[in-house]
Parts: structure tokens; C-alpha cells; sequence
């Protein structure tokens, strides 16, 4: 836990000021919002570590691999939770607010472990969050989710579409599987 | 302590570490001395658990470094890395907090009477110190954390005269009978005056290993004109030659002797005899 409570303390004193717009944005009552907001919150975390260099620090210090993996899903979903509890009493009262909730969890486990897989072997991790969402965008707005010639299942489990949030929060789980067998046993040096 | 057997590291298929193998002692300190791209930062790097060696092994404490978990081994050691990049918007109260958060043994008298002692701003921004500074104030945080092994890569590096002679002797203060000290560093006349092993690195290879003291007795340098009954030669030193005898020729070497005469090698051995 102490350990938790440092990651904590170092994720908000360094990366605070740079996320405060996006924890706006996230406040917002609405998957759009809270997807946008995500998306960048996930760049201005480990990614932007890894791009200056500063994951090695944490590492030097008293954090495994496993650990740094994840704490870090554990504070940005704190941090989404948090979002969306402070936005509530603005949202609309009825099931699909709680939708939205998972719905963005969901979102946010499958593109870290993206961008957590890219840093484990040695790709950029802006750039690979950015393909990413291009190769997400395209493949889930192509076909229908319907049973017929232009079927598409993809947009099942597209972590952005997601026509099926079960089968997107499965596809998210196996991400995250593949990310952290990823991350704690490649250390990805550029 | 640490034992490193035949580590192995290639990057993008250049191999930085071919052979690295080498033992830190209980109450030792060891000097990895090489040149620059030798693969000092690389094996620390290994050995920290930043990066993954490709081959070899690293046993800390007993236990297989990749079955160590962060509580029983990275607790008991505290780095000072080579690029002093630190945490952006951290201050020195940051910093002492974090570590104090992060090492069980932390002790905050000693830290106190460091910052006192060297005359820290601790509101300041650590990123905002001078590179001496940093240096000088991870060092402060590494002795306060009172880990078991410190691993410092130039460790006085940026730091004034009279500061470095300060750090080199609280460093040997700190080394105990329990405690040791893993240093890399270029600056092969100040590791004699704390150094007691050493272990020199060429190309990614560890060429020789020893304590001090045993390297010193097992060597001589042996003059330009004088002759040499047995032993090997090892390397020039200027116009000197160090071989490794055992019998009474020449004379005793620094430290500084063996490690130019080693990092020399043969090639260049061959070219000043012609």
C-alpha cells in the first residue's frame, strides 16, 4: 500500500498539471468526453515517462515491473472513477450513466495495455496509441454488426465502438493479459 | 552480496555485454573501471532490473534476482544513476518523502544533518539544482535510505575538490562489515582511495577481477631496460610494462597502472615493442 501511495504521489505531483484539462474534460457526463479525456490522460501517463526517459527512474527505485504495471491501471482508473463520481449529480439518472462508467474503463484498460505492449518492445508510445485509435476508428465504423454480407464482428470488441460492451471487456482483458506478460518480462530499451 | 555470472546484453544486435562476471563482498566496495561504451551503465542497468539480460545471472542477497520480489532485494538497494534526470516537478522535501515512503531503513537524522551539512534548498526543485547538486543530493538520499548495496554510477562526477574527498570518505564510512558499494567510474586515481576491489570491463567483458590489495601483489611494473626472468605481460604503461609476477622484479603498481595497462591490451603492447 505504501508502495501504492508513492506511485500516487509521484503520478499526480509530476503529471498534475499537464492532465488537469483532461480530468475536466472527463468530468463531463458523456462516453465522448470521458473517452477523449482517457485517451490523453493514458499519453500524459507512462507514455510520456517512457518518451523522457523518466520510467527508468521509478524503476531505480524500490518498484518491480509487475508493481509500476499495475499501479498504474490502478491510478488511472482511480482517477476515472473519480471523474465520473464528481460528474453524477450532473448525469442523467438512470442505467446507462453506469454504462458510461464501464464502458470508459473498458476503453481505458484496452488502449493503456496498447500503449503498455508498445512500450514493452521498444515502439513509440504516442504513436502507437495513435495508430491504434486510426486502425480502431476505421475498422469499427466499416461493415454492419448485423449477420449479413458486410458483417463485421471487430466491432464487438472494438474497445471504441464497442457494440458488445461483454465482448469488449473480454478483448480489454486479453490486452491487458498480453500487456503485462509483455511488460514484466521485456524491458523494451530504445 | 551481488553476483553477476556471464551476463549478457545485445541491443538491436550489437552486443554491449558478452561476459560480464563479477562478486561484491559484504563490506566491500567494487570499482567497475572501463572506457567509455565499455558497458559499465549497461550492467547496472542489468543488474537494477531496468533492463533484462539476454543470458547470465545476477544473485542478490542469496536469491536469484527475477525471483526477488521488490520488498525482499530492490529495498536493500539504492541507485545513483548516470544521467541525473530526476522527477520534473519533485522538490527536495519530494524527494525525501518518496524515498522515506519507499525504504524501511530510511533514516531522517542522517538526511537532515546531509542537507544541513551541504546546504540544500529542500523547497526547491530538485531538476532546478546544478548537475553537482544532484549528484551530491541523490548520493544524500542513497546514504540516508541506508540500503544494504549502493550502486553508484560516477558517483563524483560535476563535484567540487573538497566535496569529493568529503563523499569519498562518507562512503567508505558507509560500507561497514554489513554493507557494500557497487561504483562505476572513469576516475581510476580517486578509486584507490576507496575503492577495495575492482573489476575492469572492456568491450563488455570483464578482463580482471580482484581486490585491490591482491592485484597490487600479484603485479609489477617492471622498467624499460630491465629484464624479466617469468610472468606475464599484461600492458603497457607508458614506457613501463606491467606483468604478473610473483617474483621480486620492479616495482609494486597503482591501481591506475594495472587498469591502463589491462584496458592497453595486446595490440598496442605489440606496436610500442617493434
Amino acid at each position: 500500500m505504501k508502495e501504492f501511495e508513492a506511485y500516487m504521489k509521484k503520478q499526480l505531483l509530476e503529471k498534475f498539471p499537464s492532465m488537469v484539462f483532461f480530468f475536466v474534460v472527463m468530468m463531463i457526463p458523456n462516453y465522448g468526453a470521458k473517452v477523449f479525456g482517457t485517451f490523453f490522460l493514458i499519453l500524459f501517463s507512462v507514455a510520456s515517462d517512457v518518451r523522457q526517459k523518466r520510467l527508468d527512474l521509478l524503476l531505480y527505485l524500490p518498484l518491480t515491473r509487475k508493481q509500476i504495471f499495475w499501479f498504474e491501471y490502478a491510478f488511472l482508473s482511480l482517477m476515472l472513477g473519480i471523474t465520473f463520481f464528481v460528474g453524477l449529480p450532473f448525469a442523467e439518472k438512470n442505467v446507462g450513466v453506469w454504462l458510461t462508467l464501464l464502458k470508459s474503463l473498458v476503453f481505458l484498460w484496452a488502449y493503456l495495455s496498447i500503449v503498455l505492449s508498445a512500450v514493452s518492445v521498444g515502439f513509440d508510445p504516442f504513436g502507437a496509441a495513435f495508430l491504434f485509435l486510426l486502425f480502431d476508428i476505421v475498422m469499427g465504423s466499416i461493415g454492419s454488426a448485423k449477420l449479413s454480407a458486410s458483417f463485421n464482428p471487430y466491432k464487438f470488441i472494438s474497445p471504441l465502438r464497442q457494440e458488445s460492451v461483454l465482448a469488449s471487456a473480454a478483448f480489454a482483458a486479453v490486452l491487458t493479459y498480453a500487456s503485462y506478460r509483455l511488460f514484466t518480462t521485456r524491458s523494451g530499451e530504445r | 552480496m551481488i553476483r553477476v555470472e556471464h551476463l549478457r546484453k545485445n541491443f538491436s544486435g550489437k552486443q554491449v555485454l558478452s561476459d560480464v562476471s563479477f562478486f561484491v563482498e559484504p563490506g566491500s566496495i567494487l570499482a567497475l573501471v572501463g572506457p567509455n561504451g565499455a558497458g559499465k551503465t549497461t550492467t547496472i542497468r542489468c543488474i537494477t532490473g531496468v533492463l533484462k539480460p539476454d543470458a547470465g545471472s545476477v544473485t542478490l542477497f542469496g536469491e536469484r534476482f527475477e525471483h526477488v520480489t521488490s520488498h525482499t532485494a530492490k529495498q536493500r538497494i539504492a541507485v545513483v544513476p548516470e544521467e541525473r534526470v530526476v522527477f520534473r516537478n519533485f522538490s527536495g522535501a519530494d524527494y525525501a518523502q518518496l524515498w522515506a515512503s519507499l525504504y524501511p531503513k530510511w533514516d531522517d537524522s542522517i538526511f537532515s544533518n546531509f542537507v544541513a551539512r551541504y546546504g540544500f534548498d529542500l523547497s526547491q526543485k530538485v531538476e532546478s539544482y546544478s548537475i553537482g547538486m544532484k549528484t551530491l543530493f541523490l548520493l544524500g538520499l542513497c546514504i540516508s535510505s541506508q540500503a544494504d548495496l549502493l550502486i553508484l554510477d560516477e558517483p563524483t562526477q560535476h563535484l567540487d575538490p573538497t566535496i569529493r574527498l568529503e563523499v569519498m570518505s562518507l562512503l567508505k564510512e558507509y560500507v561497514d562489515g554489513e554493507r557494500s558499494a557497487l561504483v562505476s567510474s572513469h576516475e581510476i586515481f580517486e578509486l584507490e582511495e576507496y575503492a577495495t576491489h575492482m573489476a575492469i570491463i572492456k568491450e563488455g567483458r570483464i578482463i580482471y577481477t580482484d581486490s585491490i590489495d591482491d592485484a597490487k601483489e600479484k603485479h609489477r611494473i617492471v622498467e624499460k631496460g630491465e629484464s624479466i626472468q617469468d610472468g606475464e605481460v599484461v600492458g603497457l604503461v607508458g614506457q613501463n610494462v606491467l606483468v604478473k609476477a610473483s617474483s621480486d622484479v620492479g616495482r609494486y603498481p597503482k591501481l591506475s597502472e594495472i587498469v591502463v595497462a589491462y584496458l592497453t591490451g595486446k595490440s598496442e603492447r605489440k606496436l610500442a615493442l617493434k
